[in-house]
C-alpha cells in the first residue's frame, strides 16, 4: 500500500526529531561573528598584486633597483594575504586595535645569514626583533624551532575578547614547511607550552581553530588537536584537506 | 517553532539577552536542516554555528522580522551547501547514515530503520526540500526562496523524493525502475 502524504510527513517529523542536537556552544558563534569574513581570494590576489606593479612602475627604475628585495617582498605578502585570509569556520586573523589585520610574513633570508621572521599588518611590515618585542608586549615570547627552516612563519597576539566582559582572546599564527616542529610558549603562569607538527593554528582561550594555511583540516582533525592542546599533550601530526572557497553574499528577504 | 516577533525585534535593537534567546530558539532548527544537508554531526555543527554567526551579524539589517524563520533557513542552506561543496572537494560524497535514536520512540526497529535508511538514501538535492516542508512546514515558493530555485522546480523535486521514498520504503525495486528512477534523480541533482 502507498504511504500517503500525511503518513510520509509524520515519519519524516518523527525522523528529524531523532536527529540528536547537540547543545548551542554560544561562546564558539560570538567568536565565528567576531571573526571578519574570508575575502574573495582571487580579486584580492589580483588587486593587489596589479596595486604593487603600478607602485614599482611609479616608483621608477633607479628606486626600482635598490628596492627589488622589499617590493619582492610586498608582492609576496600581498599573495600570503590572501591564503592566510581562507581559515577554517569563519575564524580567521588577529585584527588590532588601530584596524591592522596582521598577519605572518614570509621569512626574510639574507645572504649567508640566518632567516628572519616576520609580523606583519595591513599597513607596515616590522623586523624579527620588533616582532619579539611585540610578542612579549602581548605576553608571548615566540621561540623559533631549532633549525627553522626556509619559510617558516610565526606570530603571537594577544587582544581584547569580542564582546565586553569577555577574556582577552590569544591568536597564534604559525607556519612552517609540512610536518616542521613548533614550540610557543606563554610567559608567566601557567607557563603552557604547545607542541605540535601542525602548521597553522589558533586560539582564542576558549577554543581552538586549527588550520592549516590555506589547506584545510577536517573537523576530525581540528577536534583531535584541540583535545591534545587542552590536555597539554604533543598534537598529533596530521594531513590537510584542499584549499577552501568563499561564500558568496548572504541573501536577505 | 516560530520565533517571537518582539524577541527579533529586541535582539534587532541590539539587547544581548534577546538575541541569545533568539539563537538557543533557533539552534535546533538549524542543526537539524543542516544536518539534512550533510549527514554528518560535527559539519552540520559548523555549518549550523557559522549560519548563527551571519545571524548575529545581520539581524539587524533584516527588514521583515516576521521573515525570521525563512531568512534563518536561508542562511543555513546557504552554509550547509558551502560545506558540501567544500567537502565534495576533499572526499567523494559516501552514503550518509542517520546516528542511532538515543530513545525509544513509538515507531517499530524495523520501520525506523527503513525510514532513516530511505532519508539517507535520497541525496541531499532531494532530501533538504523534504525536510523543509515536512519538518520545517514551509510552501514550494518559501523553499525556492530558500534554495534559489522556482517553486516548480521545488514541486518537481517533492513529488520526486516522495516518489522515490514511498518505493525505497515499500522493498525492492524491478531493476529496470530502478534504473529509470535514478536517471530521473540524475537529471535534477543540483
Amino acid at each position: 500500500m502507498m504511504a500517503s502524504d500525511d503518513v510520509l510527513r509524520g515519519q519524516v517529523r518523527r525522523a528529524m526529531g531523532r536527529v540528536p542536537v547537540p547543545t548551542l556552544d554560544l561562546s564558539a558563534v560570538q567568536a565565528r561573528a567576531a571573526a571578519p569574513r574570508a575575502r574573495r581570494p582571487h580579486l584580492t590576489r589580483t588587486w593587489m598584486v596589479g596595486a604593487a606593479a603600478m607602485v614599482a612602475l611609479a616608483l621608477g627604475a633607479p628606486v626600482l633597483a635598490r628596492s627589488v628585495p622589499d617590493l619582492y617582498h610586498v608582492v609576496i605578502s600581498a599573495l600570503h594575504l590572501t591564503v592566510v585570509a581562507r581559515e577554517p569556520g569563519g575564524q580567521t586573523l588577529a585584527q588590532s586595535a588601530q584596524g591592522f589585520r596582521y598577519t605572518i610574513g614570509p621569512a626574510r633570508c639574507k645572504g649567508a645569514g640566518p632567516c628572519g621572521i616576520s609580523i606583519e599588518t595591513s599597513a607596515r611590515t616590522v623586523s624579527l626583533a620588533q616582532a619579539e618585542r611585540d610578542a612579549a608586549g602581548w605576553g608571548f615570547r615566540v621561540i623559533p624551532p631549532a633549525g627553522l627552516p626556509t619559510g617558516a612563519h610565526l606570530v603571537a597576539i594577544r587582544e581584547p575578547g569580542p564582546m565586553p566582559g569577555q577574556p582577552n582572546q590569544v591568536w597564534f599564527q604559525l607556519r612552517t614547511a609540512s610536518g616542521g616542529q613548533f614550540t610557543i610558549q606563554e610567559i608567566g603562569p601557567p607557563h603552557v607550552v604547545w607542541q605540535g607538527t601542525v602548521t597553522t593554528w589558533v586560539q582564542d582561550g576558549t577554543q581552538i581553530v586549527i588550520s592549516n594555511g590555506n589547506r584545510v583540516l577536517t573537523a576530525a582533525q581540528r577536534n583531535a588537536i584541540r583535545s591534545a592542546m587542552l590536555a597539554r599533550q604533543p598534537v598529533p601530526a596530521v594531513s590537510a584537506g584542499p584549499a577552501r572557497g568563499r561564500a558568496g553574499p548572504i541573501a536577505r528577504p | 517553532m516560530p520565533a517571537d516577533l518582539a524577541l527579533i525585534r529586541r535582539a534587532q535593537a541590539g539587547e544581548p539577552g534577546a538575541l541569545h534567546s533568539l539563537l538557543e530558539g533557533a539552534w535546533p532548527d538549524a542543526y537539524r536542516v543542516a544536518w539534512s544537508v550533510l549527514g554528518d554531526p560535527r559539519r552540520a555543527e559548523d555549518a549550523a554555528q557559522e549560519a548563527l554567526a551571519r545571524v548575529m551579524q545581520s539581524i539587524g539589517s533584516l527588514r521583515r522580522p516576521e521573515l525570521f524563520r525563512a531568512w534563518l533557513l536561508r542562511i543555513v542552506t546557504h552554509e550547509a551547501w558551502r560545506e558540501l561543496r567544500r567537502h565534495s572537494r576533499e572526499r567523494p560524497a559516501a552514503p550518509e547514515t542517520l546516528p542511532a535514536c538515543p530513545a525509544p520512540t513509538p515507531l517499530a526497529a524495523e520501520e525506523r530503520l527503513d525510514l532513516e535508511a530511505a532519508l539517507a538514501a535520497l541525496g541531499p538535492a532531494h532530501r533538504l526540500p523534504l525536510v523543509l516542508h515536512y519538518y520545517s512546514e514551509l510552501s514550494s515558493a518559501e523553499i525556492g526562496a530558500v534554495l534559489g530555485i522556482p517553486a516548480a522546480t521545488v514541486r518537481f523535486r517533492l513529488a520526486t523524493a516522495r516518489q522515490r521514498l514511498r518505493q525505497l520504503l515499500e522493498g525492492p525495486r524491478p531493476e529496470g525502475e530502478a534504473a529509470r528512477l535514478d536517471a530521473t534523480l540524475g537529471g535534477v541533482r543540483r
